[in-house]
């Protein structure tokens, strides 16, 4: 007879948990009534005075209940999306590169050792571009066609051109795309980061 | 009164750090619910909110969950700390060591004053 009754007693409050947990979604709740009964059971507890004990330090179904509201309701633990590492990452990509180049291969380092990204984004950010403003200081410095007019003995007119050069309507969007590039890299980079990504 | 300032102010250090102290328990290796109770004593008022807390550390991705049989009794949920759980305890313990030390220091000079 003891022991009916504490089944009854258990069962009662399991009943009582499960009605008050209706709010929950499915999963949670059932989850929650198996590990209430999973924690009674851990107890030990057998007579009547003892499973009352147990239920009592389990708390009523309303704090219990309280519990999951509150866990809701409040901010994620976690960590910070972007680090010391990230933050390196983002202005070494697109300025390292004036550091002996050695700087943007640190922030490439740092790209792919660091877990906020995935891989796609990780070859996005080394990409785009390769030693950052660098390349763009670079290939500003490309002369593209230089032209020479010269009047040999004979008097005749001769223009000599070397080097190959775009036209203007090509150059110009170019030199414009190649700017804004690092930076459009850079704050997807930004956007993105999260911990566990990679 | 005094006796309702204090108590509020214990409840409200109790409510923020106990999910810490759960990370803190799973650091030397993974626990069952009703043990991490037992070990947490007077830190939890009541013993079933362990297990909002204990989903809301999963949601969070800062511990890992499994069943497993038990030799004697029925089969137990145990919980195992992530990576990303290691480091949010780590940041966690550098900020409170500091607040802490902070906190008793000037106690220590109302104290003496």
């Amino acid at each position: 007879m003891t022991v009916m009754d504490s089944d009854r007693l258990v069962n009662d409050y399991i009943e009582r948990l499960a009605r008050a947990a209706r709010s929950l979604p499915e999963e949670r709740r059932e989850e929650l009534l198996a590990d209430v009964r999973s924690h009674v059971a851990e107890s030990g507890a057998t007579t009547d005075v003892e499973v009352r004990n147990v239920l009592e330090r389990l708390g009523s179904v309303e704090e219990i209940l309280a519990g999951y509201e509150e866990a809701q309701t409040s901010r994620p633990l976690t960590e910070p999306r972007l680090r010391l590492q990230e933050y390196a990452v983002l202005l070494l990509l697109p300025f390292g590169g004036f550091l002996f180049m050695v700087g943007w291969l640190v922030g490439v380092t740092l790209l792919w050792t660091s877990d906020r990204w995935r891989k796609g984004e990780k070859i996005l950010g080394t990409l785009l571009l390769p030693f950052g403003y660098l390349s763009l200081a670079v290939a500003g410095m490309y002369p593209g066609q230089t032209c020479a007019r010269v009047v040999d003995g004979s008097g005749e007119v001769i223009d000599t051109c070397t080097g190959v050069g775009l036209p203007i309507w090509i150059g110009i969007p170019l030199l414009v795309l190649l700017a804004i590039a690092p930076l459009v890299s850079i704050a997807a980079l930004a956007k993105r980061a999260a911990p566990n990504r990679a | 009164m005094s006796h309702m300032v204090v108590a509020n102010a214990l409840t409200q250090l109790r409510r923020g750090t106990l999910e810490y102290c759960v990370l803190a328990l799973l650091r030397t290796g993974e626990r069952y619910g009703f043990d991490l109770v037992r070990e947490l004593g007077d830190l939890v008022t009541s013993e079933g909110t362990i297990y909002p807390l204990l989903a809301r550390l999963r949601r969070d991705g800062l511990v890992d969950t499994t069943w497993r049989e038990s030799e004697a009794g029925p089969p137990r949920r145990y919980y195992r700390l992530t990576d990303s759980g290691r480091r949010v305890l780590d940041a966690f313990v550098l900020d409170w060591e500091r607040f802490r030390d902070s906190v008793d220091a000037v106690l220590l000079v109302g104290r003496r004053g």
